[in-house]
């Protein structure tokens, strides 16, 4: 089993190698991480989130490249337009997250004004005033273009009401932070390609 | 636990060895008499429509106090909230009856005959009904829009009152868990022509709270009171006259913790509601029947809420709705085989809130027709419809059609057809809000909308966008049904009953309300259009069987399959998708994942055993009630329930009682609902923990 497997691993490492010589993209690193964000819906910071780094990066980094998206609460602005001076653009399509093997050509989406975002509130989530909490839309894929032209893809896969430190809370407490459950692709080598090892 | 149960049961035993009386809690069945199904009275077992009649023996021997608790121990009905209500105003959750899978909203509930109001969030709160002046009930399954139009969807539930011939005065007083006080005092005072009836009935609780985490408490405290009283006078043999009061207070404390750990906001509701009702009936020939019904109700909710702290108004809310109905329905023989009976009426109906900008009228005239024929001993039709006619949504025919075939007097064989429609509610019409204090959204209901002015704001800069929905708002169209029914009836005269239904309906047009612009603050406006479709299908069986030395067993069973028809075939088409457990990964649904509508059990079930000894002045009863797991919430953002952590976990209530003859005007009664002490504090909160109760019975006849 071992001496198969190890087989197989050289064998991967062979076709990934020749294939780097017939121009195949790399392939893009998938990830899952929590990110925690402000829970506040009108005041506050927004958290910045980085697909090349694979995790936040710091606001004072917000008038740069260096991030791609960014949320606060339920919120979410991507580096471009109004919102930042990157490239970034986005569009939120119903593909499931392992199924979307390679970004569109066309059609992302920019932050054009304050109130005309490129994620709108109903692409991703559902709302329930009854329990006030939001449910990721399952089956929905955000796919990037970053703020430097390269592509990535995005799930949110759960979104939890917690204190600062990320563990939950239940009302009557009320939550400072919003801690994601995401899943990341990030493809760096420009090619649009998002399928993994 | 177990011991009590034990306790019970040898207690149930050790009166059994006493000598065997005739049973009455089962009574003849081919001598029982119902009158909602056709507005006719007729015999429970010549009707081709399901009917279910709860006695006024079986309302005394569980010791219910409010309609809510007697109803949901009945086969096919579920104790639940409407869409969008709350625990803010409506009292205690909302605790509507769901049947044959139709939310609270689709089922009219009918006072001796006259339809009640005052729902809120779509549902009528049936907590405020006593049943200690209630004679029997009568519910009736399926579309009934034929008869009763707006609301009767899934079918009707028809309180009926006492209607003593005897001097007598009962009292009642009960204390129970949470400081439950019931006190009543009802009475009859007759001559020859004339008799009076009266109830008067008090009723309050300390509250109770089922989740000592949160600061409020799950159920506030509150007292309602209630009267009634019931004049009837016979003119002639021919004429009579009754005249029908009731009136109901009840005010209950409110207390939240809003942006709080602690309790901050306090006040009170306050729920009135009063119903007139005369009847004038004349027989003008051995053939000619006909009542003239007046009727008038007015129902007013009020709720204000304050600051604790500085006693600053935080919340004030203010309800009054008025109905008003003039209706004659004539019944007559045509010959020995065929009864006709037309009707006709108009309603007027006001209503004044916080949350419209002036008072609502709504005018509604209908005429309905029934045609009641025996082909033979075996066959008997019955053919009806009714048009509504009216000035704010779209008028309504509504037919019905049902079948009988009678194999043997035991057995019979029932079919029936029926349309059912429920009109816009006054939210849906009239609403005009604008809500400040959140995001800022805009709602307006369907009469309310008006696409030049939306246009306008446009202009203006306030909107930003007209999305393509908004030229589709156009008058409101009723929500309607079509229900079909069929089944059996087997009772025999020694009391034993088989009956079984299957039934489906069908739901169009329902009413929902969607984004028709995006406002300059990135927040939407709201309308209402007729939008979905669903369905509801499945059976209920039911069995009675009496025992030998005073048992009686009665055991029922419903299964039901429900679906939004949009949804399943979104589902067909491969286009939804959901997660098996919270923030796991997305997989595409299939229609063995799709969990039907919101707040459904596939199965309930009950088991009820009863221990009559009337010679010993003894009885006692056990029941269990059982429901499966029903869906609550959506937490993958496909609306429906498919994991396990979107659904409530089913569960068995236990009630029991036992009442003594002490002496011969005093009975002694106590017990135990919920004996094993089930609750779940998010999904039943109208459910409270194990509760003790004891009341003392007098009677005087004189």
């Amino acid at each position: 089993m071992k001496r198969l497997s190890m087989i197989a691993f050289v064998a991967g490492a062979f076709i990934l190698t020749s294939c780097k010589k017939d121009n195949t993209p790399d392939p893009a690193v998938v990830e899952q991480k929590d990110f925690l964000v402000n829970g506040s819906a009108t005041s506050g910071n927004f958290n910045f989130f980085s697909f090349s780094l694979g995790q936040e990066v710091p606001k004072t980094d917000s008038a740069s490249n260096k991030w791609d998206f960014a949320m606060r609460f339920e919120k979410i602005i991507v580096n471009s337009g109004v919102s930042g001076p990157g490239q970034a653009g986005v569009q939120v399509i119903s593909t499931p997250f392992d199924q979307v093997k390679e970004a569109p050509q066309a059609g992302y989406k920019y932050d054009t004004t304050a109130t005309q975002l490129a994620v709108k509130a109903d692409d991703w989530y559902i709302y329930n005033a009854q329990t006030r909490s939001f449910s990721p839309i399952a089956g929905r894929t955000f796919v990037f273009r970053t703020a430097t032209n390269k592509y990535a893809k995005l799930e949110i896969l759960s979104a939890d009401p917690t204190d600062d430190n990320g563990n939950l809370v239940i009302p009557p407490t009320r939550p400072t932070k919003i801690k994601y459950k995401i899943r990341v692709a990030y493809q760096a080598d420009g090619s649009r390609s998002l399928l993994p090892q | 636990m177990r011991n009590l149960l034990i306790a019970f049961f040898i207690l149930i035993t050790g009166g059994c060895l006493a000598q065997s009386s005739p049973d009455t809690i089962i009574k003849n069945p081919l001598e029982e008499v119902v009158i909602t199904a056709t507005r006719t009275e007729r015999k429970l077992g010549n009707i081709a429509i399901p009917v279910t009649l709860i006695s006024q023996k079986q309302l005394k021997q569980t010791g219910a106090l409010r309609l809510n608790e007697i109803l949901q121990e009945q086969t096919g009905l579920f104790l639940s909230a409407g869409t969008g209500s709350n625990a803010v105003g409506g009292g205690i959750f909302g605790n509507g009856i769901q049947m044959q899978g139709l939310s609270p909203d689709y089922s009219l509930i009918l006072l001796d005959g006259e339809p009640l109001i005052g729902r809120q969030g779509g549902v009528m709160d049936l907590s405020r009904f006593a049943i200690g002046n209630i004679k029997k009930i009568e519910i009736v399954k399926g579309p009934s829009s034929s008869l009763y139009g707006s609301e009767a969807m899934a079918g009707v539930v028809n309180i009926i009152t006492e209607d003593p011939k005897d001097n007598h005065l009962k009292a009642s007083f009960r204390y129970g868990s949470y400081q439950t006080i019931d006190a009543l005092v009802n009475g009859a005072i007759s001559n020859k022509k004339t008799n009076l009836f009266y109830f008067l009935n008090r009723n309050s609780s300390k509250g109770y709270e089922l989740d000592p985490k949160t600061p409020e408490k799950t159920l506030d405290p509150y007292r309602n009171y209630t009267m009634q009283f019931k004049l009837k006078h016979q003119f002639s043999n021919r004429t009579k006259l009754s005249l029908n009061l009731r009136y109901f207070s009840g005010k209950q404390q409110s207390f939240y913790a809003i942006n709080s750990p602690v309790i901050n906001i306090g006040g009170n509701g306050v729920t009135k509601d009063l119903n007139i009702n005369p009847v004038l009936t004349h027989r003008f020939s051995e053939k000619v029947n006909s009542a003239l019904r007046l009727y008038g109700s007015v129902y007013e909710y009020n709720q204000s809420l304050d600051s604790l702290k500085n006693s600053i108004a935080y919340y004030d809310d203010r309800f009054r709705q008025q109905f008003w109905r003039a209706e004659n329905q004539t019944d007559i023989k045509l010959n020995k085989d065929h009864l006709f009976s037309v009707g006709a009426g108009h309603t007027v109906q006001f209503v004044r809130t916080t949350r419209y900008l002036e008072i609502k009228q709504q005018n509604l005239s209908y005429v309905f027709v029934q045609s009641d024929y025996k082909f033979n001993q075996k066959l008997n039709l019955i053919a009806g419809a009714r048009y509504d006619h009216n000035t704010d949504f779209r008028s309504r025919f509504s037919p019905k059609l049902a079948l009988q075939w009678k194999y043997s007097d035991q057995l019979g064989f029932q079919f029936s057809y029926g349309a059912g429609f429920k009109a816009p509610d006054f939210r849906q019409l009239y609403l005009n809000f604008i809500n400040n204090a959140a995001q800022g959204y805009t709602i307006y209901g369907a009469s309310e909308f008006s696409i030049e002015a939306l246009e306008q704001q446009k202009s203006q800069g306030l909107i930003l966008q007209i999305l393509p929905a908004a030229y589709q708002i156009t008058q409101l169209n009723p929500e309607i049904s079509q229900g079909w029914n069929g089944g059996f009836r087997y009772h025999h005269q020694s009391g034993f009953l088989a009956e079984g239904n299957l039934f489906y309906n069908r739901i169009r047009e329902l009413i929902n309300y969607l984004p028709v612009a995006v406002q300059n603050n990135g927040t939407y406006v709201f309308s209402y259009v007729n939008q979905k479709k669903a369905f509801t299908y499945g059976g209920e069986w039911n069995i009675q069987l009496p025992l030998k030395k005073g048992f009686s067993v009665f055991a029922g069973y419903q299964f039901l399959v429900t679906g939004d028809t949009e949804v399943r075939s979104q589902i067909r088409e491969g286009k939804v998708f959901g997660r098996d457990v919270p923030g796991g990964s997305a997989r595409l649904m299939s229609l063995a994942d799709y969990g039907g509508l919101l707040n459904r059990s596939r199965h309930q079930a009950n088991l009820r055993f009863f221990y009559d000894e009337p010679a010993k002045g003894f009885s006692a009863n056990l029941r269990f009630i059982y429901r499966s797991r029903w869906g609550v919430t959506d937490l993958d953002g496909n609306g429906f329930a498919n994991m396990d952590k979107e659904y409530a976990k089913g569960y068995v209530q236990v009630n029991l009682s036992a009442t003594k003859q002490i002496k011969k005007q005093i009975e002694l009664q106590t017990g135990v609902n919920n004996l094993m002490n089930y609750i779940d504090p998010v999904n039943l909160p109208n459910i409270p923990g194990r509760q003790y109760f004891i009341t003392i019975h007098f009677l005087f006849h004189h």
